[in-house]
């Protein structure tokens, strides 16, 4: 769980709500870990965090954001290696996290 | 008659209206436009049935597995941005403006990439009734 630390919410609720999956599903913690060094080797600065939002009913218990910074035409090419490796590689348990790879800028500076 | 992409259309006409409530909108409906496209191609090539159901946003992803298995990861990252944008409103307002620019980009590329897969499998198929073919 060391490794894990960086990513739990500083939110108390949403701190315990993440820890009580991760101690449901400890499964989860390789993944996580493995997804996160794949975003850190992908995307050249990227920060990770880790929520238990859900809108249906058949969302998985937990989310793992990534959110990357560079131009939006270098994460759009970097976004689609990303979600190949989910798809294809990663061994994604999709019933039981989210991973959204997310653009955090910077936008261009003028149209 | 009114098709998932025209959403897409409208997603970029709005792009010149830069407020908050503009941008969500605009992920709203680029999810939509890529989400209704690839209903319409699972209803027509494999076989999916429409169920007027929530879950059926789950369930065409599921089906795109099996055709390109990143196809339903990232239309199921599209959603989540989608309900994000419907209902997080305390996500900040750049947070949305750039997720709106990223969903505009990815529904594009996701019609795009789901017209070469209809492409490709109506060349297959017409290669497969070809007089040649049938009479070898």
């Amino acid at each position: 769980m060391v490794a894990m630390v960086q990513f739990i919410p500083q939110d108390p609720k949403e701190k315990e709500s993440v820890l009580a999956v991760l101690r449901e599903y400890p499964e989860l913690q390789d993944f996580i870990l493995r997804a996160s060094e794949k975003a850190e080797m992908i995307f050249p600065d990227v920060r990770i965090t880790l929520d238990t939002v859900r809108h249906d009913d058949w969302d998985p218990p937990v989310r793992m954001k990534v959110h990357a910074v560079d131009t939006l035409d270098r994460f759009e090419a970097l976004f689609s290696q990303y979600t190949y490796w989910l798809a294809y590689d990663a061994n994604y348990p999709q019933e039981l996290i989210s991973v959204m790879p997310l653009w955090a800028g910077p936008r261009a500076s003028s149209r | 008659m009114m098709r998932g992409r025209d959403f897409l259309e409208l997603a970029h006409h709005l792009e010149s209206t830069r407020t908050e409530a503009s941008h969500r909108t605009q992920i709203s409906r680029a999810y939509y436009a890529a989400f209704l496209e690839f209903r319409a191609f699972c209803e027509e090539f494999l076989h999916h049935t429409r169920s007027k159901l929530p879950r059926e946003h789950a369930e065409v992803a599921q089906a795109l597995a099996a055709v390109d298995p990143q196809l339903r990861v990232d239309l199921a990252f599209l959603r989540l941005a989608r309900n994000d944008a419907d209902y997080e409103l305390d996500l900040d307002a750049e947070t949305i403006a750039l997720q709106a620019e990223q969903a505009r980009r990815l529904a594009t590329s996701l019609i795009a990439r789901l017209d070469e897969l209809v492409s490709d499998m109506e060349n297959d198929a017409a290669d497969d009734s070809s007089p040649e073919l049938a009479n070898q």
